[in-house]
């Protein structure tokens, strides 16, 4: 019941802010912003001294912001209108898939469906044993649902119990406490159900360009992507800022490519969420706020721009203060300034990069693909300028990222942190669907797709 | 010979035309959507990995799924596990736990039957909040030292620590300061 409220909570959300957006994408995005949503409800109610253990605040609340929202759109639009238009939309996606019925499709969405159900099943069944999630997200989740407040006696100075993990931004962790406070014995089915979404939101994202087909086919690839995959099942917040980053990142070019407002507000919102699951998160909102930003000198509206850069900052500068003024903690800072350019480190590091990135054990073939098709698409980027902008999003904040990397505190020789192997490894999570989508909407797959093998 | 040849060519392009065409090309689609997923399964250990162990976790989770929280987490990580859940559930809520030191975890010796990660405070703190533990080797950091209400006995260790020994010494156990 708790699950279903956080479903409703979202769907509503995503259709009063972006009505226009596709139903699949709007189903898929639902538990995402649902969780989003209940991440901020509930530090709300902690900022207000509400205690948290008391399970049922957290859905009431939820609750009663779908009933707002309900009523407000019941007031915008003719009931009779709007059941009228799910009725046709409805129609026209059973049409649709019938006409498009082939033993292929029935195949790949077969094993999507097989496999998302493989992970949501592993997940509800195994507690929580990861190291990091232990000692990090899951622990805050479990004081939190026992004290009724994230300053809780972890952060105890006269007996610390906290890690760097302990501080993260916290959605996943106030998440993980809703799930335990619903009755779950495990927090693993928050990531599985990222995971989940993940799976519809990408083949909904993809249907907009391509044909049934090959969004299953490039949805499957993305998600048997056997680092992802197997993360996906463990307590582990990468998934989740993957998520939102990524799909967030994503509904940011549709909205570039194909001038359509609301896939605009739907990136921002996930970008804003993504902001509250993990600190490199602030680097893909930087990011994706430069490309807002162009997006909006392009078409001369800048509005949205500047209201999404002050919610991203009051956001970033909520938790930054929390955890500064509120927390009594003291962290290492791991980044330093890069005053000085080492080639040497640089290198190393870069070796490092490419040992993990071209791992086809971790990742399969997608890097590989990635490249392939990226190389034999060149003369379509000189000629036709085929998805530059989306290359740039991918590209840049790949580049970007990697520095972030070069500017933590280590030299990167044998026996030093395992910053790439570890931290970086399971980043890349991000930029997966942006390569997956890139190889499915290139200018040559689409000529594949849409015209040989459409039938 | 010739006209032999172009009625065998006229039936087979009868055999490939309107609806029969369309279920051909379904076919050979399906053909290769199959081979591919068996080439990645069969040539990527990634995919591999995967596919197997899905297959199997899922088939393990169905069969043990009346094992409760406890016996799962004991699958998982094995014997510390088990003694941990020992100490919670053998101490009161409030109780502050002396750990035995690195050596007896991890006699040099033998094998332990512990994890690595049973010598970090933060992480054995998980499993038995809201008890709170604190190592030997924390004798003269931790101010908590000093309320230390029961001790972690293992392998017959934290006797010498305990307020009363029992009649019969047991290998793993709790017992009051």
């Amino acid at each position: 019941m708790g699950l279903l409220i956080v479903f409703l909570l979202g769907l509503i959300v995503v259709h009063t802010l972006a009505g226009n957006v596709s139903s699949l994408l709007k189903v898929g995005v639902a538990l995402p912003v649902g969780f989003g949503i209940n991440a901020f409800v509930m530090f709300g109610l902690d900022i207000i001294h509400v205690p948290l253990y008391y399970v049922s605040i957290v859905p009431g609340m939820d609750a009663i912001i779908i009933l707002m929202l309900a009523v407000y759109l019941f007031y915008r639009t003719s009931p009779l209108v709007y059941l009228l238009e799910w009725r046709l939309r409805l129609g026209q996606v059973i049409d649709g898939l019938l006409s498009r019925f082939h033993p292929a499709w029935v195949l790949l969405a077969g094993a999507v469906i097989w496999l998302v159900c493989a992970v949501v099943a592993q997940a509800f069944f195994w507690p929580v044993f990861i190291y990091d999630s232990i000692t990090g997200f899951d622990f805050v989740a479990k004081t939190v649902l026992s004290e009724g407040t994230l300053n809780n006696s972890i952060f105890d100075p006269q007996y610390p119990l906290y890690t760097l993990r302990s501080v993260y931004p916290p959605l996943v962790a106030l998440n993980f406490a809703f799930m335990y406070g619903i009755g779950f014995s495990s927090s693993h089915g928050v990531v599985a159900l990222f995971y989940a979404s993940m799976a519809v939101s990408f083949y909904g994202v993809l249907r907009l360009y391509t044909t049934h087909f090959s969004a299953a086919l490039f949805t499957l690839l993305l998600i048997i992507t056997p680092e992802y995959a197997s993360f996906s099942i463990l307590s582990s917040s990468n998934p989740v800022c993957a998520y939102y980053v990524s799909i967030g990142l994503l509904c940011l070019y549709v909205a570039y490519e194909r001038d359509a407002a609301a896939y605009s507000t739907i990136g921002m919102l996930l970008i804003l969420f993504a902001l509250w699951t993990r600190p490199e998160a602030v680097v893909f909102a930087a990011f994706a706020g430069v490309f807002v930003l162009w997006t909006g000198i392009r078409k001369r509206a800048f509005v949205k721009p500047i209201v999404f850069g002050v919610v991203c900052l009051a956001v970033f500068a909520s938790w930054q203060l929390y955890v500064r003024l509120v927390l009594p903690v003291q962290l290492p800072e791991t980044t330093v300034p890069v005053a000085v350019f080492d080639t040497d480190k640089l290198l190393r590091m870069l070796e490092k990069v490419v040992d993990v990135t071209f791992n086809t054990r971790y990742y399969g073939v997608v890097v590989f693909l990635f490249f392939a098709v990226m190389v034999m698409n060149i003369r379509n980027m000189i000629v036709y300028k085929d998805r530059l902008a989306l290359l740039l999003l991918l590209c840049g904040g790949w580049a970007i990222y990697i520095l972030i990397f070069y500017a933590i505190d280590t030299d990167f020789k044998p026996g030093s942190t395992n910053w790439i192997e570890d931290a970086y490894r399971r980043g890349l999570f991000c930029f997966f669907p942006l390569m997956v989508f890139y190889v499915a909407v290139s200018r040559l797959s689409t000529k594949l797709f849409n015209q040989y093998l459409n039938f | 010979m010739s006209e032999k040849y172009q009625s065998i060519k006229l039936k087979i392009a009868s055999l490939f035309s309107g609806k029969r065409l369309l279920y051909v090309k379904h076919m050979l689609l399906l053909g290769g959507v199959v081979l591919l997923l068996w080439a990645l399964v069969q040539f990527n250990s990634g995919y591999e990995h995967i596919f197997n162990r899905f297959g199997s976790d899922v088939g393990f989770s169905w069969r043990y799924d009346s094992l409760n929280y406890d016996r799962r987490l004991e699958v998982k990580l094995g014997f510390t596990a088990k003694y941990l859940h020992m100490l919670r559930d053998s101490t009161p809520a409030d109780a502050v736990i002396l750990m035995p030191p690195d050596s007896i975890f991890f006699p040099k010796d033998t094998t332990s039957r512990f994890i690595q990660q049973v010598r970090n405070r933060r992480w054995v703190a998980y499993f038995i909040y809201p008890r709170k533990v604190v190592y030997q080797e924390e004798r003269d950091t931790l101010a908590l030292y000093k309320q230390i209400t029961h001790v972690a006995v293992v392998d017959y260790w934290g006797y010498q620590e305990a307020a009363h020994v029992p009649g019969k010494e047991k290998r793993y156990t709790v017992l009051n300061r």
